[in-house]
């Protein structure tokens, strides 16, 4: 197991490429380039702020291993509060579709949640199932095409336009913002209709870090104005697992322990 | 007999129209210009006075309702929603639900919708081996039906969805739109929520109805109704009195002048609305037509005045006509006004802003509109050609309405004991009745039954089982508490007895969630709160949802019940809020519950305004008793003035009592601004009848003749005011309907009160005006130059000069003769009389044998004639030398004084007594 704590100083360095990518392949082309290839782990804290102003803290585990066709496959595991220690979230994409399971301990029981609750908040965050693969840096899915070029914090990024069904994920559309340097998604609007988005996730330009091939950003805010509640998501550890078992992935197994 | 002899001060005001009626035009053109200004946009010539339809003006600020109102929106949000409700044999027949989903699909595309959940569009959760998934019927309902079926199954058994988006017997369906944040005004740009309206009406057709309600509906159409009546009940208002006017002045400045003083009154009473800076509102829309009919009347009263002086002084001139004009009109104009701004002032107490702010601009509208009446009309009369008056009986003769004026004073007097009976009956009926009387309002009953949006309100209330909100917040103050089995229980509990209330259409909250939960990830068919805490928070954890944080809060500490009432009437829901009290006083600790929605909302405002207004009633009453007795000079007279109005006080009350009419802000509002208007007429009686009174030295045949003197005046202001009044039943807004029905009716009861109670009332009492008081000359330092008077206050002393009978006599008079007898002191035997000398000078003589011997002369303060008053005869011969004045008085005055101002009478009485004394004491002198 190869381990690196990005901020911790123990890191792999991590090389970033294509920053010049212009059309949406090539985006798309740069962008699977920060995705990691084998197993990984990494630690989330999850900050909630509600729309009274009280925080609520989540701890997870994200594990992540793509499938053999190279389609994302991603196992989340919360280590708080401690009444949901055990519980696990498991997201499988094949092409557009995406399949999402879950398992209560209290109960012993695991679904497969299928249908048109992808706009639905995940685990009291401001984040829905469809939504927080995004800080993986995966674009939402959907009809997608290069707008323009823009700016977040100074740093130069392409404009994306996802056109969605609005049934379905929830939005009409997302505009996304991917650093031309780093190719990593800087900030995303969400919009259920009109030019007013419902939330927009953002990522703190100071917090990108380009370690050999890859480029990461360690810290995400999503803030929804309609609720006016954010959601602060901070990546602490990073470790590539060479030997993830395949039954975190498994639907019928992903709950069981890991380590 | 002659006048009593008053100081006529003339003001300096009624100078400067009578002389320079072109400064009050003048000095009225700028005003108006300024009144433009305020209220007109220039630059794009738009109207800056704006109407706020929300229910808010009808909620009283602070309250708790509105303080958990507050409270839910900051900790649970919302938004604003439109309910299109679709009824039809079946909702879930393919053909309902293709056209249910194209029509939410068109609402969704609307500018300023934000989301619509129709049952098409909504997730319905399908649970099945291992598998929920999140379904919805979309737009190919009739691809499968077997799935369809399963479906309707689904939405059926989701306590989410039955009775919140689809009736349980299938018949009615609600396709719920929510807005996007913004005022009524932009919505209004944006064309909501007739657009939805619209949208709507396009899919009803034969088999299936579609319903439009919802709080911004009710506003928008509330908003239509003020504007509406601004521009139709306004100028009905107006033109039918015109026409009135016409038929009663028969001449064209008879219309004009008053029509060119209410387009005034309105243009400055509508200035003050942008002056204060508030909109018009449900309430403050009926200052504009109380303006307008105020107007009128002030008018008509001194258009009257100035057609009657046409003919009694046809040769005065141009100012001499508007300066007698005033000096008859300004006094009792300006008193009447007074009083119906004390009236309606009297709602300045008020919780609710709107009532306040009522009572503001109408005490602005009242006296601007009383100082046009004697300002700009008179000034407008001395340019306007003074042709004949209206045409009237022959001069000298009697009209007809005089002749009955004359009969039912005389009726009044002869039948006084029966009128009063029949008085204290209706007293005692009416206050019997008035116990009947309930406080109530209705959320829509401020429309019509035949209004578009109430049919619309009261099919969806049908359909739904009730759409109108009512919220229950409950807080556990610490992280987690819901979460306790044993609490969930306790909310479950109150939600199943919130069901089983008549007055409730649907209920929901997080217990649904929960036991849908337990059933769609939990695994429990029976959907049973789980009995351990972390499934509970486990189940909540992995079921989050929008809908699910819109009744229960992150922290698990505070939740939300939503129900829909189902009853139209606050009565109604003010006893459910009881009953639900109790249960809420019984969640265990440490739950708290607290109430708002707009069914919470306006019952307890209404209650609060009820009680308030009562209080504004009570005190009106105290303030015009107040007024009167300063005015009469009296604390009993005050009161003997103001029982005619207690009377149609108690009336008012009785009648709302069998008529089954609620007691409400509109209700109550009447009752105020009637009482003003009543006690006008009551003042103008009274001044009349004591002129009267004094005149003819007869009370009764005082009160007679006051009656002829007003009831032309008094019938044409009330006629005018009921005219006004009964225009607003021609109205969109059923409370104005019925504000325009109990005013008219409470005036006529008015009237009646004025023609038959007050003239029998008070015939049997002399009374004394301020106004005659501040007139009366006594001359200088009255006290020390009139020993009778001695140790009275100079008000009290001319109280006394009135109560009494103060009067020139010419030089030359004969007062006294010698030897006659006294008399038996009964009223208007001048043998018992006794003389007070206010000026001039008396000679007191006898004659003996032809030969005249002057025993003294006296002057200013000598008492004349005393012996009378203790039954002797007469000893000398009293003539004046010089025109003299007298104050003259007998026994009866004397017992008038002392139930009226037995202070007065009893100082009189011992000045009377040390006067005898001493003239005893000189006479033994000059004997010894």
């Amino acid at each position: 197991m190869k381990k690196w704590t990005f901020g911790a100083g123990a890191v792999a360095a991590l090389l970033c490429v294509g920053a010049q990518a212009a059309t949406l392949d090539e985006i798309r082309a740069c962008m699977d380039r920060n995705l990691v290839d084998r197993g990984a782990l990494r630690d989330l804290s999850v900050a909630v702020t509600d729309r009274e102003g009280k925080t609520h803290a989540l701890r997870l585990k994200l594990y992540w291993k793509p499938s053999p066709e190279g389609e994302p496959r991603v196992n989340l595991r919360l280590l708080e509060p401690l009444a949901m220690k055990g519980s696990s979230y498991l997201l499988l994409q094949q092409g557009a579709q995406e399949q999402v399971w879950f398992h209560l301990p209290a109960a012993d029981r695991s679904l497969h949640v299928t249908g048109k609750n992808m706009a639905e908040p995940l685990w009291g965050t401001d984040f829905s199932y469809g939504e927080i693969k995004q800080v993986l840096g995966l674009l939402y899915t959907g009809e997608t095409t290069v707008t323009g070029e823009g700016e977040v914090g100074g740093r130069a990024t392409h404009v994306l336009e996802t056109r969605t069904d609005v049934g379905t994920s929830g939005y009409g559309r997302i505009v996304s913002q991917v650093d031309r340097e780093a190719c990593v998604l800087l900030k995303s609007e969400f919009f259920v209709k009109g030019d007013a988005p419902l939330k927009v996730l953002e990522a703190d330009p100071a917090s990108v870090l380009t370690l050999d091939e890859y480029s990461v950003v360690l810290d995400y805010t999503m803030r929804n104005l309609e609720q006016n509640s954010s959601t602060h998501v901070g990546l602490s550890d990073f470790t590539l697992l060479e030997r993830l078992p395949e039954r975190m992935f498994d639907p019928e197994r992903f709950f069981e322990p890991f380590d | 007999m002659a006048a009593p002899a008053l100081a006529r001060p003339r003001s300096r005001l009624i100078e400067q129209v009578a002389t320079r009626p072109w400064l009050a035009l003048a000095a009225m053109a700028l005003a108006s210009v300024l009144a433009v200004l305020a209220l007109f946009d220039l630059q794009d010539g738009g109207l800056r006075l704006r109407v706020d339809p929300s229910l808010d003006t009808l909620v009283v600020p602070g309250i708790e309702a509105e303080r958990t109102r507050a409270e839910v929106q900051r900790r649970f949000g919302a938004r604003e929603q439109v309910v299109v409700v679709v009824r039809a044999d079946d909702v879930f027949a393919p053909p309902v639900l293709d056209r249910i989903h194209a029509l939410s699909q068109r609402l969704f595309a609307l500018p300023g919708v934000a989301r619509v959940q129709s049952l098409t569009r909504v997730a319905i959760p399908l649970v099945g081996d291992g598998q929920l998934e999140a379904a919805s019927i979309g737009a190919e309902s009739g691809a499968d039906p077997q799935r369809l079926a399963r479906l309707r199954d689904a939405a059926l058994d989701n306590p989410l969805l039955r009775d919140q988006l689809v009736a349980a017997d299938a018949r009615a369906t609600a396709i719920v739109v929510e807005l996007a944040p913004g005022s009524d005004a932009e919505r209004a740009a944006q064309g909501l929520p007739a657009a939805i309206v619209r949208e709507a009406d396009a899919i009803a057709g034969p088999g299936l109805s579609v319903h439009v309600t919802g709080a911004p509906v009710l506003r928008a159409a509330t908003g239509d109704a003020v504007l509406s009546q601004l521009s139709w009940v306004v100028p009905a208002i107006v033109s039918v009195v015109m026409l009135f006017l016409a038929g009663a002045f028969r001449n064209l400045r008879g219309v004009l002048v008053p029509l060119a003083t209410i387009c005034l009154a309105l243009l400055f009473t509508l200035a003050g609305f942008v002056a204060i800076g508030r909109p018009l509102n449900l309430v403050t829309s009926l200052v504009p037509p109380l303006v307008v009919t105020m107007s009128l009347a002030y008018c008509a009263h001194v258009l009257s005045e100035f057609e009657a002086l046409l003919r009694s002084h046809p040769a005065d001139t141009r100012s001499e006509r508007t300066r007698r004009l005033l000096g008859q009109m300004a006094p009792p104009v300006a008193l009447t006004a007074v009083a119906t701004a004390i009236g309606v002032a009297a709602l300045g107490i008020s919780a609710l802003p709107a009532v306040r702010e009522f009572a503001l601009l109408s005490v602005l509208g009242v006296l601007a509109a009383a100082a046009l009446a004697l300002l700009f009309v008179p000034a407008v009369l001395a340019y306007v050609p003074q042709g004949a008056p209206a045409a009237r009986a022959r001069d000298g003769e009697p009209d007809w309405f005089e002749r009955l004026a004359a009969r039912i004073g005389a009726f009044d007097i002869r039948r006084r004991r029966a009128i009063l009976a029949v008085a204290a009956l209706a007293l005692t009926g009416s206050v019997i009745a008035a116990s009947q009387v309930r406080i109530g309002d209705q959320f829509v009953g401020v429309f019509e039954p035949d209004a578009r949006v109430r049919i619309d309100y009261e099919a969806a209330n049908a359909a739904l089982g009730g759409v109108t909100p009512l919220t229950i917040l409950i807080d556990g103050f610490g992280p987690g508490v819901l979460t306790h089995p044993e609490h969930m229980q306790a909310l479950a509990r109150l939600q199943a007895w919130l069901r089983t209330q008549p007055e409730i259409g649907a209920v929901s909250g997080a217990v649904d969630h929960l036991q849908l939960l337990a059933r769609t990830l939990g695994g429990d068919p029976e959907g049973r709160i789980p009995d351990e805490r972390d499934r509970i928070e486990q189940l909540l954890f992995f079921g989050d949802s929008a809908a699910l944080r819109q009744v229960l809060n992150l922290e698990r500490s505070a939740t939300l019940i939503h129900a829909r009432v189902g009853v139209d009437r606050t009565e109604e829901v003010a006893a459910l809020l009881d009953r639900l009290r109790v249960q809420l006083a019984a969640l265990p600790e440490p739950l708290q519950a607290q109430l708002t929605g707009d069914a919470v909302l306006v019952t307890e405002s209404v209650r609060i305004v009820t009680a308030d207004q009562l209080q504004s009633i009570a005190l009106a009453l105290a303030l015009i008793y107040a007024c009167l007795a300063l005015q009469f000079a009296s604390w009993r007279v005050g009161l003997l003035a103001t029982l005619p109005t207690l009377l149609q006080t108690a009336i008012y009350f009785g009648a709302l009592g069998l008529g089954g009419v609620t007691l409400n802000a509109t209700t109550s509002l009447v009752e105020c601004l009637v009482l003003g208007l009543a006690i006008d007429d009551t003042i103008h009686y009274l001044a009349r009848f004591n002129s009267a009174a004094r005149q003819r030295v007869s009370e009764s045949k005082g009160a007679v003749a006051a009656l002829g003197a007003v009831m032309r005046p008094v019938t044409l202001t009330k006629a005018i005011l009921g005219l006004g009044f009964i225009v607003l039943i021609t109205g969109d807004l059923h409370n104005q309907v019925v504000f325009g029905w109990l005013a008219a009716g409470t005036l006529f009861v008015a009237w009646l009160v004025d023609l038959f109670v007050t003239p029998a009332f008070m015939s049997g009492v002399r009374i004394v005006t301020l106004w005659d008081s501040l007139r009366v000359d006594l001359g200088e330092d009255v006290q020390r130059t009139i020993p009778l008077l001695s140790g009275l206050k100079p008000r009290e002393a001319r109280i006394f000069a009135l109560m009494a009978n103060l009067q020139t006599v010419p030089a030359g008079t004969r007062l006294i003769t010698e030897g006659e007898s006294c008399g038996d002191g009964t009223r208007g035997d001048p043998a018992g009389d006794i003389y007070v000398v206010v000026d001039g000078r008396l000679e007191i003589f006898i004659e003996r044998q032809g030969r005249k011997n002057v025993l003294m002369v006296q002057g200013r303060g000598a008492v004349i004639g005393e012996v009378g008053y203790f039954g002797q005869k007469r000893l000398a011969n009293v003539d004046t030398l010089t025109e003299t004045r007298l104050l003259r008085f007998d026994d009866a005055d004397q017992e008038r004084i002392c139930r009226q101002y037995p202070r007065i009478a009893a100082r009189v009485f011992l000045n009377l007594n040390r006067l005898q004394a001493e003239r005893r004491a000189t006479q033994s002198h000059l004997v010894g």
